[in-house]
Parts: C-alpha cells; sequence; structure tokens
C-alpha cells in the first residue's frame, strides 16, 4: 500500500510511474491520505498521524486483507511508521523510501529555515492557523 | 542608279546586323565559358566536400540515429503498458478515503451509497 508525501499531496505521480512497474510484481494499493488528492478533508480536522494511521488500517479491512506492506515515501513514511508501530500484526514489511519518519524534527528544522531565509513572511504567518499549528510543534517529540 | 545606291545600303546594313550577331554570338560564347567554368569550380567543390571526413561525418550521424532509434525502440518495448486503475472509495470514521488499486484487485468491500460529504 502506497502512502504518498506532502502532507497534502497526492498518489497520482507515483501511481502513474514506478507503480505501474510493482504492479507487475504484486498488487497495489494507492492511498490518497485524508484532506489530500481525492480524499476528504475531515470535518474534525484532525490531521494525526494516528488518525491517518486508522484510515490505512480501516482501508486494509475494506479490502479484506491479513497484512499489508506500507509503502511510505517522504511524509507518508511517518504514516507508514506509526501504522507499523500502532498494527504491527497487520504489517508484513514496511517500506520507508526517503521517509521523513520524525515529523516534528522535521517540521522545527523547517521553522528554523523559514525564520532564517524568510523572516518577514514567517513573521507575518505567525496569526495563521498553519503558523499557529506551526508553532505548536514541539521538536523535541520523539518519534513515532 | 538609285537602285544600285538602295542594294549598297541595304547591303552595309546587312554587314552590320550580321557583325552585332557575330557580336552577340561572341558575347554568349564567353559567358558559356563563363559558366562552364564556375560549373567546374562548383563540381570540383562539392567534390571536395564529400571527403573522406565528410564520409565519416555522415557515418557517424547515420551510426548515431540507428542507435537511437534502436534505444527508442528497447525503451517503449520496456515501458509497461498503462494500466488500468480503478478508483475505489472508503469510508473510515466518517471520512471519504479515495484509494486506486491496479485491476485484478478488487475490494472486499465497497460503500453501497455515496457517503456523506464532508464540508470542505
Amino acid at each position: 500500500m502506497f502512502l504518498h508525501g506532502g502532507p497534502g499531496y497526492n498518489s497520482y505521480s507515483f501511481r502513474r510511474t514506478m507503480g505501474l512497474s510493482l504492479e507487475a510484481t504484486t498488487p497495489v494499493v494507492y492511498m490518497d491520505e485524508r484532506g489530500s488528492g481525492a480524499s476528504e478533508r475531515p470535518l474534525s480536522k484532525d490531521y494525526t498521524l494516528q488518525a491517518m494511521a486508522a484510515d490505512v488500517e480501516g482501508l486494509r479491512k475494506a479490502l479484506g486483507v491479513g497484512k499489508i506492506i506500507p509503502l511510505g515515501h517522504s511524509f507518508g513514511g511517518a504514516v507508514a511508521a506509526t501504522y507499523a508501530s500502532t498494527f504491527p500484526s497487520h504489517v508484513d514489511l514496511l517500506i520507508l523510501a526517503d521517509a521523513a519518519t520524525n515529523m516534528p524534527a522535521v517540521m522545527g528544522v523547517w521553522m528554523d529555515a523559514l525564520k532564517s531565509t524568510q523572516p518577514a513572511a514567517f513573521a507575518s504567518e505567525q496569526s495563521s492557523d498553519a503558523g499557529k499549528a506551526l508553532a505548536a510543534v514541539d521538536p523535541k517529540t520523539p518519534a513515532p | 542608279m538609285s537602285t544600285l545606291m538602295d542594294v549598297h545600303r541595304t547591303v552595309g546594313r546587312l554587314d552590320r546586323s550580321v557583325a552585332r550577331l557575330e557580336e552577340g554570338q561572341k558575347r554568349l560564347e564567353e559567358r558559356q565559358t563563363k559558366l562552364e567554368t564556375k560549373v567546374e569550380l562548383l563540381a570540383v567543390r562539392v567534390d571536395s566536400l564529400w571527403s573522406w571526413r565528410t564520409k565519416i561525418g555522415c557515418g557517424v550521424i547515420a551510426v548515431s540515429a540507428i542507435w537511437t532509434l534502436y534505444q527508442a525502440a528497447a525503451l517503449a518495448a520496456s515501458t509497461p503498458v498503462l494500466a488500468e486503475q480503478v478508483r475505489h472509495d472508503v469510508v473510515v470514521d466518517g471520512v471519504r478515503i479515495a484509494y486506486w488499486t491496479s485491476q485484478d484487485i478488487k475490494p472486499h468491500r465497497v460503500p453501497s451509497r455515496r457517503p456523506r460529504l464532508q464540508q470542505l
């Protein structure tokens, strides 16, 4: 099961490129994460990794598959790792491709980079929802 | 007497005409000679262009073109045909999640009705 990066991207590009080669050897499922691509945005605005891992689990159940192989690219790696740690009995293998498994640390690095390179834009975004969400991220939060 | 004079004048005009024609013919021959010289020079140039360097260059270009065509054909043969990927939806915790599968995967359970739309 392919989990795309972003967050906020979609599975299209992988689906139409590397996915075609993968499909020659194994069944592949491409999921658009909640709030991304063709999937809906949740009313609850719950975009936590746990919620996304629960989406993966819901899809696994819907497919009627006992075990899956999450293939997480970039941010999808964080979702895949969260899923593997939450539902280890349903994971056959875990594939992380250029994965950002420690998202809080990654967000911290992004924030530092934004502060230093775009200080005015960073300051102006502090009052926005995105700015508040970024400010709430604790880089010291352990990885899942 | 006047008739003889007319004949002389006529002969004189004919002589001048013949002289002009000969002069014109001479110019034409000169021009022809020049053109022939130019054609010969051009032939020499074309001949010099078709030197061994040119032949090698054309050979390299031909081999490159054939190699490129071969590579393109090999790439086209190895590229998988775009599979028919089917989109499905599943509702998890009230959120409609879209996913795609290759055609040979059939979802175990598909929502029978359109799920409640989430507020965008």
